[in-house]
């Protein structure tokens, strides 16, 4: 498959700070690529710079065969654009927001009702499509929002974190038209800090992190970085001092890498099944109150750890 | 340019979506109008409003200018307005302004038209001819429309003057006019052109220092054109803030990468707050034409002069929301500038009644420039009396509306902000 999109060597500056540092990836026609990585990592600006939003400080991408420094228009119609934000007009309906960037996308008269109408009923809003926006519920928007990037039937679709702050219905009915989409050819670029996300989407995921991509391919090519490692996941108490317990672990033997994340524990272990009574006992003589035990097979989550030694969250 | 179209047509949508801001904008001029004919006392009928201003008028000059200037005085347009007299000694015209029967007196001294339009026959003289306008110190609104008009008058005869003369100029230099047929009167032309930024063209006031009480006035005639262009730049100003409110909400973002050129976008949204800002002003002389009988003149002129009136505002307030971080910011400033520039254009105070330096710094004003085209049109000035304004408006907006959409473009797309 030819690549719709290839970006070669992006970074941008704001003054001292580099939100994007020497990112390069490509994406193929028809595949659904994940941009994984906590908030802050670069995602927003990379997709920002690649809609042409933002002026690359260095580097280029090519959309469609455009490039972003020198033909911003023909990148522009190639593209559709989700934003994390709800980036609608609360005092319009639904149809006439749709109509709005439906026109603004060179969409007029009968092709571009029609267009309205599919896209529509593809998030299932027809029946509420002349109330005002500011009546919907919040996945009921994010939907909308989505609609409104699918109108001109773009190539390649840019989703910027699309299931932030939504109910679980809402996000599962999200990410079935994603998968909708990429079924009917689209290609898409999707953002995310959720590793399961990723994980149920994707072709392909770049891992994103203080604006490197530090890691790109497929789910299996990324979790054999990681070696056979497992990784165990212990609840404990709130109150207990985990910074106290995890210095304690610290060298302690089956356990190669450890981190906290709020009331959690997570460790790398090269044989979970071998290691986790010693280590239980550790933690617990540790003065660790235990909650929950968990071994996770390798996943995006471990990736990420792995690489960065941080968790994925917020 | 469809594009522009629709969004404009979006941002109008919008507005009348938001009751209260609809109720704002097309009620307001309503409630400005009442206000300020409730201030004026044009709710009692008995008030005959500004009208029959006494002015002792002493043509010493008695040549083409100075007898131009006593046609304008005595016309059928200012009829209404002024109540002219006409008397050979000067000193006893001060005579009638001292004893209250007049609010001025006006000397068009002996060689007024010879030091605008010299005579070939006679040696170029430097001395400095002006009109000495006597005034009683306290009628500061009829002094004011007095001011307007001869300010006006002297306006269009330099205007000419400087016409003839590079006309006169070019002749020469192009052979179309023999310079030994005309030695002495090119010579004058030459030394006119030399100092043609000499005050030697203009009037002085002399003004008594005893208090005398004002006459019967009706302010809503001389304020309801600084008035109505104070709540034009008011509101425009303030109206870019939905520039900002769309980049917080991220729509802005949304239209800049869509294929539609930022240039575009820029001017769609402009469009939707000249179209706003040009009906207020427009209801808001319907409104005190129909409700208080106020005369605003040739009617192509008034609404000619509030589209580039408006024009110029949306450049100022567009160039404020370019440099300004947050709605708060542009909501701040919107105010100042609108309550500086309503102060310097009139809205409060005729500009007459101004100083010249004043006068001269509120030319950075639509208001300042859009209150001298109300005065000549309610003076009986048409549109073509009001070519200089125009274009000054004109080339303001557009110089402002460039900056703008610079500043905006450069921001946008570095990310700065």
């Amino acid at each position: 498959m030819s690549p719709i999109l290839q970006a070669h060597k992006l970074v941008k500056k704001f003054g001292g700070l580099t939100a994007v540092d020497d990112v390069s990836f490509d994406i193929r026609e028809g595949e659904i690529f994940s941009l994984l990585g906590p908030n802050g990592a670069g995602k927003t600006t990379t997709i920002s710079i690649l809609s042409t939003l933002l002026e690359p400080t260095s580097g280029d991408a090519l959309i469609n065969g455009h490039s972003i420094k020198n033909n911003t228009m023909g990148v522009r119609k190639s593209i559709g654009i989700v934003p994390q934000e709800i980036a609608l007009y609360d005092d319009l309906t639904a149809l006439e927001n749709l109509r709005y960037w439906g026109k603004l996308y060179d969409l007029n008269g009968p092709e571009l009702e029609q267009r309205v109408a599919e896209v529509l009923e593809q998030i299932g809003l027809t029946e509420r499509a002349t109330d005002r926006l500011k009546t919907y519920s919040g996945g009921m928007k994010r939907r909308v929002n989505i609609a409104a990037g699918l109108l001109h039937k773009p190539k390649l679709l840019f989703m910027d974190e699309p299931t932030v702050g939504i109910d679980p219905q809402s996000r599962r009915m999200i990410l079935d038209t994603v998968k909708q989409l990429n079924e009917q050819g689209m290609s898409i670029l999707y953002t995310t800090h959720y590793m399961e996300e990723a994980q149920e989407l994707s072709d392909r995921v770049g891992i994103i992190d203080q604006g490197k991509l530090i890691a790109i391919g497929t789910q299996a090519e990324l979790t054999l970085q990681v070696g056979e490692n497992d990784s165990i996941r212990i609840l404990t108490d709130p109150t207990d001092d985990l910074t106290a317990i995890t210095s304690r672990l610290q060298g302690f033997e089956g356990v190669s890498r450890v981190t906290v994340d709020e009331n959690a524990l997570t460790l790398i272990t090269p044989d979970a099944e071998s290691y986790l009574a010693p280590i239980i006992t550790h933690v617990s003589q540790a003065g660790a109150r235990i909650k929950s035990i968990e071994i996770v097979e390798p996943n995006l989550e471990t990736v990420f750890l792995h690489l960065t030694g941080r968790a994925l969250r917020d | 340019m469809r594009k522009i179209w629709y969004i404009t047509q979006k941002d109008l949508l919008l507005i009348v979506r938001d009751p209260m801001a609809l109720v704002f904008y097309l009620l307001a001029p309503f409630l400005l109008t009442l206000g300020m004919a409730a201030i004026s006392g044009s709710f009692n009928s008995s008030d005959k409003g500004l009208s029959n201003i006494p002015l002792v008028i002493t043509n010493a000059d008695q040549d083409q200018l100075g007898d131009r200037l006593v046609t304008v005085l005595q016309s059928e347009e200012l009829n209404s307005l002024i109540y002219p007299v006409l008397i050979d000694d000067f000193e006893e015209a001060r005579r009638f302004v001292d004893q209250r029967k007049a609010v001025a007196a006006l000397l068009i001294p002996v060689g007024f038209t010879h030091s605008i339009i010299p005579d070939y026959r006679q040696p170029v003289s430097d001395e400095v001819v002006m009109l000495e306008l006597f005034t009683d110190g306290e009628s500061t609104y009829s002094i004011g429309v007095i001011r307007a008009i001869l300010e006006t008058f002297l306006n269009e005869v330099e205007s000419s003057r400087i016409t003839y003369s590079t006309a006169m100029i070019q002749f020469v230099n192009n052979g179309l006019i023999a310079a030994e047929d005309l030695p002495l009167f090119i010579a004058n032309l030459s030394s006119e052109m030399g100092t043609a930024g000499d005050p030697n063209i203009g009037y002085k006031i002399v003004s008594d220092e005893k208090v005398v009480e004002s006459n019967n006035l009706n302010f809503l005639a001389i304020m309801a054109p600084g008035m109505a262009l104070m709540f034009l730049m008011y509101n425009v100003t303030s109206a870019g803030v939905s520039f900002l409110i769309e980049r917080r909400n991220y729509t802005l973002q949304r239209n800049l990468v869509s294929p539609t050129p930022s240039l575009q976008i820029i001017i769609g949204k402009t469009f939707g707050i000249f179209l706003r800002g040009f009906l207020q002003v427009l209801i808001l002389i319907l409104a005190s034409t129909l409700l208080f009988g106020l005369n605003w003149g040739d009617w192509l002129g008034v609404v000619v002069l509030i589209a580039l009136a408006t024009y110029a505002a949306c450049g100022w307030g567009m160039f404020l929301t370019s440099i300004m971080k947050t709605p708060a910011q542009v909501t701040a400033a919107g105010t100042a500038v609108g309550l500086i520039f309503g102060m310097l254009g009139g809205g409060f105070l005729p500009m007459a009644t101004m100083p010249d330096w004043l006068q001269t710094v509120a030319r950075i004003s639509p208001n300042a420039w859009g209150s001298q085209g109300f005065i000549i049109l309610s003076s009986g000035g048409t549109l073509v009396n009001l070519r200089l304004i125009l274009l000054a408006l004109l080339a303001m907006g557009t110089v402002l509306l460039a900056m703008s959409s610079i500043f905006f473009r450069r921001i946008i797309l570095q990310g700065n902000h």
